[in-house]
């Protein structure tokens, strides 16, 4: 068991050393955070198309239209029917009044609505949101069993729209995927550099009788020092650099994208913060700990 | 003290580093080991430092056979013995001070201790005035006497010496070894392995050949070849 001094000259060591060599401690850290980026960046994308994706699904509604005549129970009762059918998110009914003025407001002075007024003939509808596209047909499948309602939904566009989005879902996952491994061993092999290059220190240490343990502790403390700041940094930049990008898309692109919203940053950090904080501080422990394992069989 | 007993030791490419060997060195003894480059001086040392494993045989330091200890164990033996080299070895991120402070952290010694200890040894060695000194601002001969300092500061009752004075100018080395006949006298153990033949031919220490592996020579108040016949030879 090692004393407290010792451990207080160790952490320490750790310390002084990061600074004692600071130009490979830097060219890790910059690895490191240029990694975290391209990560936090892949994450950031996919995470959004996913999120911009759902809001499009929303506007694949599904409308059913009540037949003419159907009575105020019956259409209560309808209502809590179709709620009830699997995946379906959300109903919103609406009647014969509020189509008409819902239609009346898209076509303003026009003296054909005065006759509609006296006879309207648009029917009354339930507007239905399933929680995910593809399940659209299964729900649509249910609405057709009930003979009060006809019901219609853009039937190709899902179809495509699905097949789309299951391609977008495997191509950012797999190059997140790609990403992240060329990422850890590109820091896993500057951190071996970095003990490369101090292999002559441990061979000194070794032979004027360090144990491993001594000698390991502040390899270990700078790995995860630097791990840890990198982290921080790269957070930073993606916090400070997502907002700006976004604020920038949302008002340039605000026509195309009606009213589409990205991701907000808050929800993208819950994740972010503590995978960075893992594979930095955990990078620098392990990448430190296997590089300085070799050097120490002297 | 250092007792091997028929030591041999093969590398894997089958060049023979030590060939059945018997060797015993007491206590306080001041041995020179000579002999061609390949000849297997480094070879003993590293034998002696627990680098390299015999093939065959016993080494015996300090009453413990040093071949049956595990890896664990190593850095224990060594802080048993002092070691310098011919390129100094010392840590180039550390002053003066902070690498002989180092050998006495390694082996957990208060803050108190090294603070007290620390400057006596540099006083002993001449280099007070350097402490604060990082490596690479040193001269030849200073960066040797830190090393020094660095392998007897916890006191070592054993030091190995590979070369030291193979990078110095002669006056330099006069000056390392007149350091090295202090510590000598304070009762350490001194085990050198050289080339250089005046320094050996002056002193009249033990002297100790290896050629080919095998111990050909082994003589107290010895010198180089020209003048074996003055000496007694223990083989």
């Amino acid at each position: 068991m090692m004393k407290w001094n010792t451990l207080k000259y160790l952490f320490k060591e750790g310390i002084v050393g990061l600074w004692k060599n600071r130009v490979m401690a830097l060219a890790s850290a910059g690895t490191i955070i240029l990694c975290l980026l391209i990560l936090g960046m892949s994450y950031s994308l996919g995470t959004n198309i996913d999120y911009i994706l759902k809001q499009i699904e929303t506007k694949f509604g599904i409308t059913s239209y009540v037949k003419e005549g159907t009575n105020e129970n019956k259409i209560l009762e309808l209502r809590a029917k179709i709620a009830g059918v699997p995946h379906v998110q959300e109903v919103r009914y609406i009647s014969k009044e509020a189509a008409l003025s819902s239609f009346k407001e898209g076509m303003k002075d026009n003296a054909i609505f005065e006759d509609f007024t006296k006879d309207n003939p648009l029917p009354a509808s339930f507007e239905i949101i399933v929680d995910s596209v593809e399940f659209q047909d299964q729900v649509v499948k249910e609405l057709g069993k009930m003979p009060e309602l006809e019901t219609r939904y853009l039937e190709k566009e899902t179809d495509i729209f699905i097949k789309i989005n299951d391609t977008i879902n495997y191509i950012s996952w797999a190059i997140s995927g790609a990403l992240i491994i060329v990422g850890l061993l590109l820091m896993t092999n500057t951190i071996k550099l970095t003990v490369y290059i101090r292999r002559k220190e441990i061979n000194i240490m070794k032979y004027i009788g360090a144990t491993d343990q001594f000698i390991r502790l502040p390899f270990l403390i700078e790995g995860v020092v630097i791990g840890t700041i990198s982290a921080l940094t790269a957070i930073i930049i993606i916090v400070v650099s997502y907002s700006w990008l976004s604020n920038i898309l949302v008002t340039e692109l605000i026509g195309l994208l009606n009213g589409v919203t990205f991701r907000p940053i808050g929800d993208i950090m819950q994740r972010l913060i503590p995978v960075c904080m893992i594979i930095g501080s955990g990078i620098g422990f392990i990448g430190s700990g296997t590089a300085i394992r070799k050097h120490l069989k002297v | 003290m250092i007792y091997l007993q028929h030591v041999s030791k093969t590398y894997s490419n089958g060049a023979i580093g030590l060939n059945s060997t018997n060797l015993s060195i007491e206590k306080g003894e001041f041995v020179f080991i000579t002999g061609n480059s390949g000849s297997g001086k480094s070879t003993l040392l590293r034998l002696l430092l627990k680098e390299i494993e015999p093939s065959h045989g016993k080494i015996i330091i300090n009453n413990r056979d040093i071949t049956k200890l595990k890896r664990k164990q190593i850095p224990y033996l060594r802080r048993d013995i002092g070691v310098v080299f011919q390129d100094f070895r010392l840590l180039p991120t550390k002053t003066v001070y902070e690498n002989v402070a180092f050998a006495m952290q390694i082996v957990g010694a208060t803050n108190r201790e090294i603070r007290k200890n620390v400057p006596i040894i540099l006083g002993l060695v001449g280099l007070a005035r350097k402490a604060r000194c990082y490596p690479e601002e040193l001269s030849g001969g200073e960066q040797q006497r830190t090393a020094l300092a660095r392998a007897i500061i916890n006191n070592s009752p054993i030091l190995i010496a590979d070369e030291p004075t193979g990078n110095l100018d002669p006056a330099t080395s006069w000056e390392i070894m007149n350091c090295l006949q202090d510590i000598n006298k304070r009762g350490v153990t001194i085990v050198m392995a050289t080339h250089e033949r005046e320094i050996v031919n002056t002193l009249k220490k033990r002297v100790i050949e290896i050629t080919n592996g095998s111990v050909t020579k082994d003589m107290h108040e010895g010198g180089y070849d020209d003048e074996m016949e003055y000496s007694q030879v223990f083989v």
